[in-house]
């Protein structure tokens, strides 16, 4: 089988605004949560939300940079830097061999919603951002700027949106449909998003702390992540950063609640399985697991139900984190953010911190969850998860990029 | 395990041109279509019967909670389900589910973003935020239909419904699904309808009936509608071995897309001649096997002479024989058309003929192609289905249907 390696990463989050700034934050164990400017927060459960200071510009003119909504611009600067590192535009490739896959849950409804207030309330309202492709403008810019015309896809999922469209990608390079994808996704706060989960009592008062025995729910986020994905014998073949493998895939579906994961993390279980299975690895081989982690009472006690199933003895100790605690949950744009970290965790052979981990629910062990990095931890590989409204669950697995 | 042919085994479909299979079959055989436009008033584009009536089988209590695109969706599904035979009463991991969306959630997330500013934070209605996610339907169709496998969505303008049947064929050919459903849904909500307007006036259109003429000669614009449209998909060795009635083998889907900015319209006649010589590659077909082409022409007047201009090039010397069927007059505009009229095309291999092109007024002679039209199907020659794909999105798309 086609093997698919990662040969390019880029990343805005409350933590920085490229990848190393973003990964350096990680690991110091900094907090990107902090009072949120972008809308008023009155009357909702908290004001603290993951939200990028300054959003840096595309290297595209004006009249295209006013089109763009907040999301777009995270989204195609995070592929700007993907791209560069890469390599991957002037690797010669014809414009169809290369997909663009960034997947979205609210992306853009931050825009939507002023707009459709001032219309009702006969303010100014002109309508600059395309409503009609309002979550996959963003891959569509990213084509745009790159010239790539290959096949495009928005997978919308909720919150397992942006881990669906790192898998797409690996897939379509898997079957020879393309040769290389920019995968990854974006999200920005929203007054939508941000009201809604106040509405349904998701929103803690507090930044998150997954997998605390205290915790008391969510924190938003925002932020961009793109991957460069590509067969390994091309990125060997023309001497690119072979950051990581991708060795597996797989969604699955809760077929419970829209709203509450199931109880037993039934489907979460099965996409690590199938994640698993596919890889040809055994649950002891897994170093790290990369979260869904939300901080909600019930999401974290059915993910990590859902890991004991499915690790069994290999369970004790097992290294968990999720990024959340650091940046929020960037909704869309998680799974491919915090893709991104573990992808610059395995190049880095460190474990990132959870923040606010210090007491532990017993209802969440028997896993590690460290509280500090951990540098020299002698990873190999990492399953990433992600699960959102609806029951749609998605796993991937990582390796290192240097296995021969 | 490897799978390489997938076949479909059900159908269903709630459209304005038939709530029901067997409607849309009389639909298609005498050329009406049952999209209604009364006056200026662009909302009467909507289904007839109001969806409340699709909910036979849901208890009242989970019916309240599903709006129009859920309600859309289920009632096809449920046709498709039946028709196919799959025993879903048993909770079935191998039986996925994903489904192709331009708008669900849409009308829901106007909703709710209005309750949250006319009232404020504290009234903001909890029960409709699940319901604002695009992946609403896909959520519940799971929910409701006992789907444990494979879930996905896509939010993708103009071809979500051709990137759906596209990953259900992965899953399956992958060996992780036995059969997928593959939903196509659009809903006319009142954002859709809002932003039409604003759309066909920066496109240059001057759209004053609403009337969408694909391929006619006074064709003024696109008008969108809603609608469901269901396949069931499954390797045909799954579908034989059960006894289940096969009604047509489906191709890959050949695809890619425009590097052009949000907004602007399709303008790549050799792309989409590219995307669709790929298909018949696949297959091993020449132009002159088939028996008609079903076009993506939607009556806007730039696109519908783009589309001819590629099916020319495709159909060179043949352009004058190979039958070409504009569909979008039976349902409008939708972002998930390629599920609908992928029933519609099975429906006209299972009766042998080609449907007339509906709305079309008098055919515009200049476009050189056989467009059907009137009252009347034509005989099937052959039994082999080209249907292209393509809308506001940049996506460009080409599969095909045949005779089992």
């Amino acid at each position: 089988m086609k093997r698919v390696v990662v040969t390019g990463l880029g990343l805005v989050t409350p933590l920085g605004v490229d990848r190393d700034q973003s990964f350096s934050g990680l690991l110091a164990g900094e907090d990107g949560h902090r009072r949120v400017t972008l809308f008023s927060t009155a009357g909702y459960t908290t004001d603290r939300g993951g939200e990028i200071a300054v959003v840096p510009e595309p290297g595209l003119p004006r009249k295209h940079l006013r089109r763009m909504t907040r999301a777009d611009r995270l989204g195609l600067v995070s592929a700007e830097q993907a791209v560069a590192q890469s390599g991957i535009s002037d690797a010669g490739l014809a414009p169809h061999r290369v997909a663009v896959v960034m997947g979205a849950g609210a992306a853009g409804l931050h825009e939507a919603y002023e707009f459709f207030k001032a219309r009702e309330q006969g303010g100014r309202s002109v309508l600059r951002h395309h409503f009609g492709e309002i979550q996959s403008s963003t891959s569509r810019w990213v084509a745009f700027r790159f010239g790539f015309e290959g096949p495009r896809a928005c997978p919308s999922t909720a919150c397992s949106s942006s881990l669906t469209a790192i898998g797409l990608g690996m897939r379509w390079i898997r079957s020879g449909e393309v040769e290389a994808a920019v995968v990854g996704g974006a999200e920005s706060l929203s007054r939508l998003t941000f009201s809604g989960f106040n509405a349904v009592s998701a929103l803690g008062p507090e930044p998150c702390s997954p997998f605390a025995r205290h915790r008391r729910g969510m924190s938003l986020g925002e932020g961009g992540a793109a991957l460069v994905l590509e067969g390994r014998e091309h990125a060997l073949a023309r001497g690119a950063p072979v950051l990581a493998e991708i060795l597996s895939f797989a969604t699955s579906a809760d077929a419970h609640h829209m709203t509450a994961p199931h109880p037993e993390g039934r489907g979460a279980a099965q996409v690590m399985r199938n994640c698993l299975d596919q890889a040809g690895l055994s649950p002891g081989q897994i170093g790290l697991v990369g979260a869904h982690g939300t901080a909600t009472p019930a999401n974290d006690k059915a993910e990590c139900a859902a890991l004991r199933e499915v690790f069994g003895e290999a369970a004790t100790g097992l290294p968990v984190v999720s990024h959340k605690s650091g940046v929020g949950h960037c909704l869309g744009a998680a799974g491919a953010v915090e893709t991104a970290f573990a992808v610059m965790a395995l190049g880095a052979d460190t474990i990132p911190p959870n923040l606010r981990i210090s007491d532990v629910d017993p209802e969440c062990a028997p896993f590690d969850f460290p509280a500090a990095a951990r540098p020299d931890a002698g990873l190999e590989y990492v399953l990433k998860e992600s699960f959102g409204f609806g029951g749609s669950n998605a796993a991937l697995i990582l390796g290192r990029g240097d296995r021969s | 395990m490897s799978v390489d042919r997938v076949v479909v085994t059900g159908l269903g479909c709630a459209c304005a041109s038939g709530t029901g299979i067997e409607e849309l079959r009389g639909s298609l055989a005498t050329g009406h279509s049952g999209v209604v436009i009364e006056g200026e008033d662009r909302a009467a584009w909507k289904l007839g019967p109001e969806p409340v009536t699709f909910g036979k089988g849901v208890s009242k209590m989970a019916l309240r909670r599903l709006d129009k695109t859920m309600r859309m969706a289920l009632h096809a599904a449920r046709q498709a389900v039946l028709q196919a035979g799959l025993d879903t009463s048993e909770e079935r991991h191998r039986f996925g589910l994903v489904v192709g969306t331009g708008f669900a959630g849409s009308g829901t997330s106007l909703e709710y973003m209005r309750t949250d500013w006319k009232d404020g934070p504290s009234l903001a209605n909890p029960s409709l935020f699940p319901n604002t996610v695009p992946n609403g339907p896909a959520g519940q169709l799971t929910i409701q239909l006992k789907l444990r496998g494979p879930l996905t969505n896509f939010f993708d303008a103009g071809v979500a419904g051709e990137n759906a049947v596209a990953y259900a064929r992965s899953e399956i050919v992958a060996g992780n699904a036995d059969a997928m459903v593959v939903c196509g849904v659009d809903e006319r909500s009142e954002p859709v309808v809002a932003l039409e307007s604003v759309y066909a006036r920066a496109a240059g259109e001057r759209h004053p009936d609403g009337l969408l003429r694909p391929f006619g000669n006074a064709r003024s614009g696109a008008t969108f509608g809603e609608a469901a449209g269901v396949l069931v998909l499954e390797s045909e060795a799954h579908a034989r071995a059960r006894g289940a009635t096969v009604l047509a083998e489906c191709g890959p889907v050949a695809r890619r897309a425009e590097a052009t900015p949000p907004g602007t319209r399709s303008d790549h006649p050799g792309m989409l001649a590219a995307v669709a010589a790929a298909a018949l590659l696949e297959r091993g077909w020449e132009p002159a096997d088939l028996g008609f082409v079903s076009a993506a022409a939607c009556g806007s007047p730039e696109f519908d002479r783009m589309e001819a201009a590629a099916l020319r090039a495709i159909l060179a010397g043949t352009a004058t024989m190979v039958p070409v069927v504009a569909l979008k007059g039976y349902c409008g505009e939708l972002s998930s058309s390629g599920v609908l009229r992928a029933v519609m095309a099975v429906l006209s291999l299972e009766e042998g003929f080609v449907p007339p092109s509906a709305r079309v007024g008098v055919v515009d002679a200049e476009l050189g192609l056989s467009v059907t039209a009137g009252d009347a199907p034509r005989p099937l020659a052959r039994g082999r289905i080209l249907q292209l794909g393509a809308g506001a999105g940049g996506g460009l798309t080409a599969l095909t249907l045949s005779r089992p």
